[in-house]
């Protein structure tokens, strides 16, 4: 009976209170100790042999999100494709980045809220997922589950949670 | 101070579990002068004051006291004047086939700790040797500032306690024996004739330190041995470990400081665990002044020393990790008898241990962890060593409803669980894993940043591209992300003790 990580799926014993892959919490209560959750991270137990899913092209972020409430700067690093929504108890799939600890409940987010991409042609588009609460990019809401494309100092809002793009200049 | 989460009615009061009922009143009447609504307004002394009357309640009626005897699965007894505590990540163990972890937070303090805050703290005198590697590659401001520092330790000493200086390269050299109550002029001269030449033996160093330290240990005296190194010493650190040993044995407690980014700092752990003492890294060498003083003014502020823990594990149970998180931050030897350290006047020991439960048998409605002795000195008392029982236990259910580990030990466990990603990663590299190891470093910046430490994180995320253009890790920068990590896990101590 042992714990599989939902952030890397790695297997850690029963009892375990993190992973000792990634770190992530796998026990409910408690304080929250990531802002940032990865749900398809590679596996390392697996054997190089196996099957991968593509290298992430760079271990730079491509972009990062700026906590406009309190200067935090989150860089998304290691894959092409986060969700951003908030960690809630019996939820199946999870959120890449977990606003939890910003008081997202509050603020109106919602479990999966939008997702931000870089496609092959090297835009970065924003979804809105359907959220309840909508998203709005420079205070314009954005028609769910359309792509819209993001500029380097856009903010993002998110129910009422704030976050300014910052996309590095190749 | 993990006060919460007292659960033992005799750990409340501070008293052993055969206590005469005298004892119980005495307990009782300190305990609630102190914490007493009308004296102390803070909320947790109001809770704790609530806490030790319902145990008071309990323990101080024969009847009640026989029947809440009869709860406690052969617990914990404390020695007299120290509590003890002990958190379970688990309070009930499911009977499973499988491998299960379970997490014990143990909590050691003074039970007299309120009274002496009032009082003002007495404190047992030192018998200090400061070891001081002058190897070739001491030479210039680092061998200056040595000395330099030295000489301020002398001015931070009282009149009662002992110091002796060793300095070493391919030979020791006693500086300045044994002595109480140096004249800091005469200390100067001495040590400003001192230079840096040689290799470093390590060995030659701590064993003229240790006998320097033997003339006076004594259980009423702190007895410690500083080292400061900026090398790696070869060949000798076998001899180095069995003397720790020995100097842990004796209540001999040897902390090293790695002065730059050459030293070996997980040898310098292994020695220092083996006596419940630590290594510390000086960056910068002008951090060291502050070290020094900060490893005094703790050494003075010592409750109780030479802290060990003696035990046994039942086959299927395995002591995997064991750290101390309080009242300073290193790993602990897992061998039986485990140096834990010292218990500090006001403040908590605290240790963390994770077990593996290979299988519970079918038989057991109660699993015992561990159990053994738990034995301290309190230098103060001239009390020689005491000793109490100790079995950690928890009674075992076929499907049993799991509650979620209490808050304290997530806290302790998610700074920890950082620590321990960067030791995989340096031992993912050792082994030759390197993308394993990269992909630990990314995992690790990202739960730095979730916590907010963002430049340790981005250290992190620079030393992870390095890795994996040049397959290796950078001496500085591992002892950065090391020492970094368990930095954090200090502040959580010290965060726990001032809410």
């Amino acid at each position: 009976m042992s714990v599989i990580c939902p952030n890397c799926e790695h297997e850690n014993l029963d009892g375990a209170l993190f992973c000792g892959q990634c770190g992530a919490k796998l026990v409910s209560g408690g304080v929250s100790t990531a802002a940032v959750k990865r749900t398809h991270d590679i596996d390392s137990t697996k054997p190089v042999s196996a099957p991968l899913p593509p290298p992430p092209p760079a271990t730079e972020a491509f972009i990062s999100l700026h906590v406009v409430r309190t200067g935090q700067i989150l860089p998304l690093v290691g894959r092409n494709e986060f969700t951003i929504g908030r960690v809630s108890e019996g939820q199946s799939i999870l959120p890449d980045i977990d606003l939890t600890p910003y008081e997202a409940y509050s603020q109106g987010v919602s479990r999966l809220h939008t997702t931000i991409k870089r496609k092959d042609n090297g835009e970065i588009v924003i979804t809105d997922l359907g959220s309840s609460n909508g998203t709005r990019v420079n205070n314009e809401k954005i028609p769910a589950h359309t792509e819209l494309i993001l500029n380097h100092g856009d903010v993002i809002s998110i129910g009422q949670f704030k976050l300014q793009a910052l996309i590095r200049q190749d | 101070m993990a006060t919460g989460y007292l659960d033992n009615f005799y750990a409340r009061l501070g008293v052993s579990k055969n206590a005469s009922p005298q004892q119980i009143r005495d307990a009782y009447h300190s305990a609630a002068r102190r914490l007493h609504p009308d004296t102390n307004q803070s909320d947790e002394a109001t809770e704790l004051f609530l806490q030790v009357q319902e145990a008071y309640e309990v323990l101080s009626n024969p009847d009640q006291r026989k029947a809440y005897d009869k709860t406690l699965p052969d617990d914990i007894d404390p020695p007299a004047d120290v509590m003890i505590n002990a958190v379970y990540s688990r309070s009930v163990l499911p009977r499973i086939d499988d491998s299960q972890l379970v997490y014990v937070l143990l909590d050691l303090m003074s039970a007299q700790q309120a009274d002496e805050k009032n009082n003002g703290a007495v404190q047992a005198p030192l018998n200090v040797a400061l070891v001081l590697d002058t190897s070739t590659s001491m030479e210039g401001p680092r061998l200056e500032t040595v000395k330099a520092t030295a000489i301020k330790l002398v001015e931070q000493l009282q009149s009662n306690d002992v110091l002796s200086i060793v300095s070493f390269s391919d030979r020791a050299e006693v500086v300045i024996p044994a002595t109480r109550g140096l004249d800091a002029k005469k200390v100067a001269a001495r040590i400003s004739t001192l230079n840096a030449g040689g290799g470093t033996e390590m060995f030659q160093g701590l064993q003229a330190g240790f006998n320097e330290v033997s003339h006076g240990v004594s259980p009423s005296f702190i007895n410690r041995i500083i080292l400061l190194t900026d090398g790696r010493t070869y060949g000798d650190e076998q001899k180095c470990l069995m003397l720790a040993t020995r100097a842990g044995s004796k209540g001999i407690k040897i902390s090293g400081v790695g002065i730059g980014s050459e030293w070996n700092d997980e040898f310098l752990d292994n020695v220092a665990s083996q006596t419940g003492g630590q290594s510390i890294f000086a960056q910068d060498i002008d951090d060291l002044s502050e070290i020094i003083e900060t490893q005094i003014s703790g050494a003075q502020q010592t409750f109780a020393n030479r802290v060990t823990l003696d035990f046994q594990t039942p086959d299927n149970v395995e002591l995997r990790y064991a750290f101390r998180l309080a009242p300073d931050a290193g790993p602990l030897s897992y061998a039986s008898p485990m140096e834990l350290g010292s218990i500090p006047l006001q403040s908590n020991l605290s240790i963390i241990m994770e077990m593996e439960i290979k299988s519970i048998g079918e038989d057991k409605d109660l699993l015992t962890l561990a159990e053994g002795q738990l034995s301290l000195e309190v230098p103060t008392r001239n009390i020689p060593s005491t000793s109490a029982r100790i079995s950690l236990a928890r009674s075992v259910e076929d499907a049993p409803e799991l509650k979620p580990p209490p808050q304290i030990l997530i806290k302790a466990m998610s700074r920890l669980s950082l620590y321990r990603m960067q030791e995989g990663a340096r031992k993912d590299v050792e082994d030759g894993n390197v993308d394993k190891a990269v992909r630990k470093l990314h995992n690790l910046a990202t739960q730095l940043l979730g916590a907010g430490e963002n430049g340790l994180a981005q250290t992190v995320l620079l030393e992870a591209d390095y890795l994996e253009e040049n397959g290796k890790l950078r001496k500085d920068s591992e002892k950065q992300i090391k020492y970094g990590t368990r930095a954090l896990l200090l502040e959580t101590g010290s965060e726990e003790k001032s809410t």
